[in-house]
């Protein structure tokens, strides 16, 4: 499993992460069932903070893609289990806007005309 | 199994024409935190308070759930101490001091102690004044690990270090907190230390604690704003602002938001956190 | 207690410069014909205040400080430390005087030449008592401010010494008013010996005393 950081863009430093190993368990990179690194050996690994990389795994956890055993570690839930492809490529996406909006926010465009522009982009030329 | 490894709470000391107001922060087990603010902020003060190194006026420190004031010599066998580098006993052999350290602790490990020394490279015939200043704080983080120090306090570990010594600490740093059951605090100046390694964070400045948690909540609870012209408003509630003549930026708390003449918002980093606290009621040409 | 000790002997590996080492061989001033040997006796002072000056000046309390080990241990570590020069530097004018009592000067051995109190066991026996009343003295004032600053460090030395003159000044007294004690004082003999030996043993735990006492003052006197 690779997880590559970019420290440039402005998406949170967990985004990253997080979608960095969706993106794993979506192309297979990562198996089911396979046991993830345990948080802080991520941390040290990528020279982050171990409350940056808990936070990816717990949001992991709630959208459904790993599961916690108490004692053993993280475990990659099962395609049935998990998300379907269409949460995965809304978490991929989600980490690709994140640095949009982050960047809209600061210019002062509001939600309301951010996604008017994201509308128009959607309909066919 | 306690959850904290250090909690703070209104410690108070005072130096006549400096004084710590109510500091106060938690330190939960298994964490690094960066205790940041400008020289002179109070950060050496607070440790050697927290320490006893010096009698704080008031307030309670509690190591671990144990109130520190009765229970010192039992706590601080726990705790491992480190000032800036290493400045006392600079004629003194560096294994020769490692031998007189030993004495106060049961059970200093010997091996741990050379097989920690041949990885940080450390020659330990050596003076400490001949040992470069990153060598110094390594020897120091060498004897600490091997008498099993569950706390790590550093004060200033990183000042007068290149960026390759500085890396190699902080990696060093995140390295002790791997397994979970050891804490790191240590003080710096140098905002980027924090960034890479700090989970926790408090910020002082001019004895006061302005902000203290987890890092990424401080950053993403609070906001660079800036605009053209300044208002009261602002200026009564920003932790700091600077003002030109040609417009203003301050520091303030999201809570605080919207405000009026604010043309954007932006979530500050730690350098910001710490120039904006120093730059109240302050402005530059105007 | 034992904390204590370690801390002494912390002190002895570490805090130990060679030049306090070097200020041991001004008790060989005995040796000088002609030479008071009082003033020898004062120049323990010397290392005295070079050790707390050391300490002060390089923070080395700071390290101490965060060891496992109480505060009063800390000051008791020192205390006994000074004491330790104390004895040692004592143990070396005993040693040189000895020396000279074998050295010829003048027609007399160098034992006898010297201006005021001759080296007699009864001497040492005052440098106890006067040693005792410096450290009971000097400690508590020291630890009280002088810690922090050396002016008032330099203050209590000065008080210290002045006090510990006056064990001198009473044998000198008593010298000259009775001509028994001019004798335990200042010659040797096997008539006098007797006396000397208890004038010396007596003081030596006069010493003893005073230097617990000015301990424990001075542990009393830090935490105020």
């Amino acid at each position: 499993m690779k997880i590559v950081i970019n420290p440039n863009i402005s998406a949170p430093l967990y985004e990253q992460v997080y979608s960095q190993i969706v993106r794993g368990i979506a192309s297979g990179e990562i198996k089911e069932g396979e046991c993830l690194p345990s948080i802080r050996f991520v941390a040290r690994e990528l020279g982050i903070g171990i409350i940056t990389v808990k936070t990816a795994y717990e949001k992991l956890e709630t959208d459904g893609f790993i599961e916690t055993v108490a004692g053993k570690g993280c475990f990659v839930r099962q395609s049935k289990d998990r998300a379907s492809p269409a949460a995965l490529r809304l978490a991929h996406i989600r980490e690709r806007l994140s640095g949009e909006v982050a960047y809209a926010r600061s210019i002062g465009v509001t939600e309301e005309e951010m996604i008017s522009v994201i509308r128009e982009l959607f309909l066919p030329h | 199994m306690c959850d904290y490894a250090l909690e703070v709470q209104n410690l108070c000391k005072n130096y006549g024409s400096f004084c710590l107001k109510d500091v106060s922060f938690d330190l939960p087990v298994g964490y690094i935190m960066g205790f940041v603010g400008r020289n002179g902020a109070g950060k050496s003060t607070t440790i050697k308070s927290i320490l006893k190194i010096v009698e704080p006026a008031g307030g309670s420190v509690k190591v671990f759930g144990k109130d520190m004031a009765g229970n010192e010599t039992e706590l601080k066998k726990t705790i491992a101490y480190s000032s800036g580098t290493f400045e006392s006993f600079r004629g003194t052999q560096a294994d020769k001091f490692a031998r007189v350290y030993a004495s106060f602790y049961d059970g200093f490990d010997f091996d741990r102690y050379e097989a920690l020394k041949k990885r940080f490279d450390i020659d330990g015939k050596k003076k400490l004044r001949e040992l470069s200043a990153g060598m110094r704080v390594k020897f120091s983080v060498a004897l600490a690990l091997s008498h099993e120090a569950k706390l790590f306090i550093f004060d200033e570990p990183t000042s007068g270090l290149d960026p390759v010594a500085r890396d190699e600490m902080l990696d060093l740093f995140r390295e002790i907190v791997e397994n979970g059951d050891k804490s790191v605090l240590f003080s710096t100046h140098i905002t980027s230390d924090l960034d890479k390694c700090a989970d926790y964070l408090t910020l002082i400045d001019d004895g006061k604690v302005y902000a203290s948690g987890v890092k990424d909540e401080i950053i993403s609870s609070h906001a660079v704003i800036g605009g053209g012209e300044m208002t009261d408003e602002i200026k009564r509630i920003a932790i700091g602002y600077k003002q030109t003549s040609l417009g203003f930026t301050a520091l303030v708390k999201k809570s605080d938001l919207p405000l009026e003449g604010v043309e954007y918002s932006a979530d500050p980093d730690i350098e910001q956190m710490l120039l904006y606290a120093s730059k109240r009621a302050h402005s530059s040409l105007s | 207690m034992k904390m204590a000790i370690k801390i002494a002997r912390a002190h002895f590996a570490l805090n130990f410069p060679k030049a306090l080492a070097l200020m041991f061989l001004m008790s060989a001033i005995v040796l000088a014909p002609n030479y008071p040997r009082i003033v020898v006796a004062f120049f323990v002072i010397m290392p005295i205040t070079s050790l707390f000056g050391f300490i002060r000046e390089h923070r080395t309390d700071d390290v101490f400080s965060a060891l496992p080990v109480k505060r009063g241990d800390i000051i008791n570590g020192q205390v006994l430390f000074a004491v330790c020069i104390e004895i040692i530097y004592i143990s070396l004018m005993a040693v040189f005087a000895a020396v000279s009592a074998f050295i010829p000067f003048d027609g007399a051995t160098i034992a006898t030449t010297s201006v005021g109190m001759h080296c007699t066991p009864a001497f040492f026996g005052i440098v106890f008592f006067s040693y005792g009343i410096f450290n009971l003295v000097f400690l508590p004032i020291y630890f009280r401010g002088g810690k922090s600053s050396p002016s008032r460090a330099l203050v209590s030395v000065i008080i210290a010494v002045v006090c510990s003159l006056l064990p001198y000044a009473g044998a000198e007294i008593l010298a000259v008013v009775s001509p028994f004690f001019k004798d335990v004082f200042y010659s040797f003999g096997s008539s006098v010996i007797g006396w000397q030996l208890v004038i010396l043993i007596m003081y030596a735990l006069v010493f003893a005393a005073g230097s617990v006492y000015g301990a424990i003052l001075a542990v009393k006197a830090y935490y105020k």
